[in-house]
């Protein structure tokens, strides 16, 4: 993913001197599922107004279409948003694909009721359609209903129960409104669909830090232990979370002897790890790091 | 109890928000008191300033888990006390996800009862984004609310915006300008630092 990125920032800066392949770049930000809706907005608009540029696209020009338009609508640029989707209309006029896109621009106006009436009309003769259902759940969240956004998410996934995009959304509205207990459920439900996914190791880790509690401390350190392995030691997150968890283990009150041995080596071999690394890489900041081992 | 806030961690505040537009962010305020009889009771110290005078960008996205906020709390409070004389952590900034949303929501809030076990005047500032929107106009009142507890504990609003002020009248203008070139780009936060440690959260060129 690393490399991915760094593709991208130099084709980005190749475009916006105006040297670079532009359709590279959009076809790039679509397969990385990128947000960078301005440079999208603007790059994708001057290369569809260009017509011997889109003549090149090919039968992707549609899917360039597509893209553009929602990044203009994440940038409030409504009426370009609606000459893409005016172009898609012309192209596909009973989709429900471009359909999904028209209660887009409703929703980007803040014309709710309009877009709700876009969405139920689509899911009368598509009840789950997936990408409807997740604009409700947008719809939802965009207009501070986040309880409304749980709901609509749980009912999501209850016809799509894999949809780990669903889990961690999820996961997240309930880690803003500090339902912590809900969040883990989220993550226990996210590991199981993807257990050797190290981000979902560690947040789990750090939701059972937060709730508390020396039982979840000690469940924390094993996760943050697994998200290490998992990122081949390299998660500063991770090697800090085990160090935090020993810390607190220690200091809670009704921990076992042989606990205590079992904690040492882990978060010792993480304290080293984090010492060398900043070292290596933020000398100026590593007697700030090593503060906090000391403890 | 007055409270100012310098151009530097005003404009570093906004900065960070507009780095991360949809996301939710927050950092640290850092500053010290000055006038009235020191860091003590709100209600005696009418006279005393709190100062604003830098903020430490914390996170964006996911606000509300424990592990790496106190990790930074005692970087920063580590930091302070031993390069900066006389500074410590006064407060903390938020800046809601979505463009309308007014509302202290309870991560803020936790984040701040916690400054204020260790500073009783502890505030919490939440960025005003239709303030923000429309900063030529805005002149000398900084795009942020500003929040302080009460007697009951309870964190509110201050009723006009002379309780809290900038330290620098030109603040407005050069964040303005600070947008208009794209300088959000390169504001580091803890998140960035703990995805890549050679980034730091001091934000050392960010004004240069």
């Amino acid at each position: 993913m690393g490399e991915g990125i760094t593709e991208v920032d130099r084709l980005e800066a190749l475009v916006d001197e105006g040297v670079g392949d532009v359709a590279r770049y959009l076809a790039l930000i679509r397969k990385l599922k990128l947000r960078r809706s301005s440079k999208v907005a603007k790059h994708g608009m001057e290369l569809l107004r260009n017509s011997s540029a889109r003549a090149k696209l090919g039968a992707d020009v549609w899917t360039v279409y597509e893209q553009v338009a929602i990044a203009a609508l994440d940038c409030q640029c409504l009426t370009a948003a609606k000459e893409c989707i005016g172009a898609l209309l012309k192209k596909f006029p009973d989709s429900t694909r471009v359909g999904r896109l028209e209660g887009m621009w409703f929703e980007a106006r803040g014309s709710w009721q309009q877009a709700e009436k876009v969405y139920a009309s689509i899911l009368e003769e598509r009840p789950t359609d997936a990408r409807i259902l997740k604009r409700k759940i947008a719809m939802a969240k965009a207009q501070g209903n986040l309880m409304g956004a749980v709901d609509e998410m749980n009912k999501y996934l209850e016809l799509f129960m894999a949809d780990h995009e669903c889990w961690k959304e999820l996961a997240d509205v309930y880690l803003s409104l500090q339902m912590y207990k809900q969040a883990a459920f989220c993550y226990e439900e996210l590991i199981l669909v993807q257990p050797a996914n190290a981000l979902f190791h560690l947040g789990y880790a750090e939701i059972l830090y937060t709730i508390g509690g020396l039982e979840n401390l000690k469940t924390a350190k094993k996760y943050y232990a697994s998200a290490i392995e998992l990122s081949g030691g390299k998660n500063m997150r991770a090697l800090y979370g085990v160090c935090l968890c020993a810390a607190g283990i220690n200091q809670a009150k009704g921990r076992n002897i042989k606990d205590e041995k079992e904690n040492s080596t882990v978060h010792t071999l993480a304290a080293d790890v984090i010492k060398r690394e900043y070292r290596l890489k933020a000398p100026k900041k590593a007697s700030l790091a090593a503060c906090i081992l000391e403890a | 109890m007055k409270y100012q806030i310098s151009q530097t961690a005003y404009v570093k505040l906004a900065l960070h928000a507009l780095k991360h537009r949809s996301a939710a962010v927050n950092g640290i305020l850092v500053g010290r008191v000055s006038g009235g009889g020191g860091g003590g009771g709100a209600e005696e110290d009418s006279a005393a300033t709190v100062s604003i005078v830098d903020c430490v960008p914390l996170f964006h996205g996911q606000l509300g888990l424990l592990p790496m906020l106190e990790l930074a709390l005692t970087q920063i409070e580590e930091y302070f006390s031993s390069h900066q004389e006389g500074l410590s952590i006064v407060g903390c900034y938020h800046a809601n996800e979505r463009f309308d949303d007014y509302d202290l929501s309870g991560i803020p809030r936790k984040i701040g009862d916690h400054i204020a076990r260790y500073f009783s005047s502890a505030c919490v500032l939440l960025l005003d984004n239709r303030l923000l929107e429309s900063l030529a106009k805005a002149g000398k009142k900084p795009a942020v609310q500003l929040f302080t507890r009460d007697s009951s504990r309870g964190w509110r609003s201050a009723p006009g915006s002379s309780d809290l002020v900038l330290a620098e009248s030109t603040a407005n203008e050069i964040l303005y300008d600070y947008i208009l070139e794209g300088r959000e780009q390169s504001v580091t936060d803890f998140d960035d630092h703990l995805d890549d440690i050679s980034k730091d959260w001091l934000n050392p060129g960010l004004f240069d």
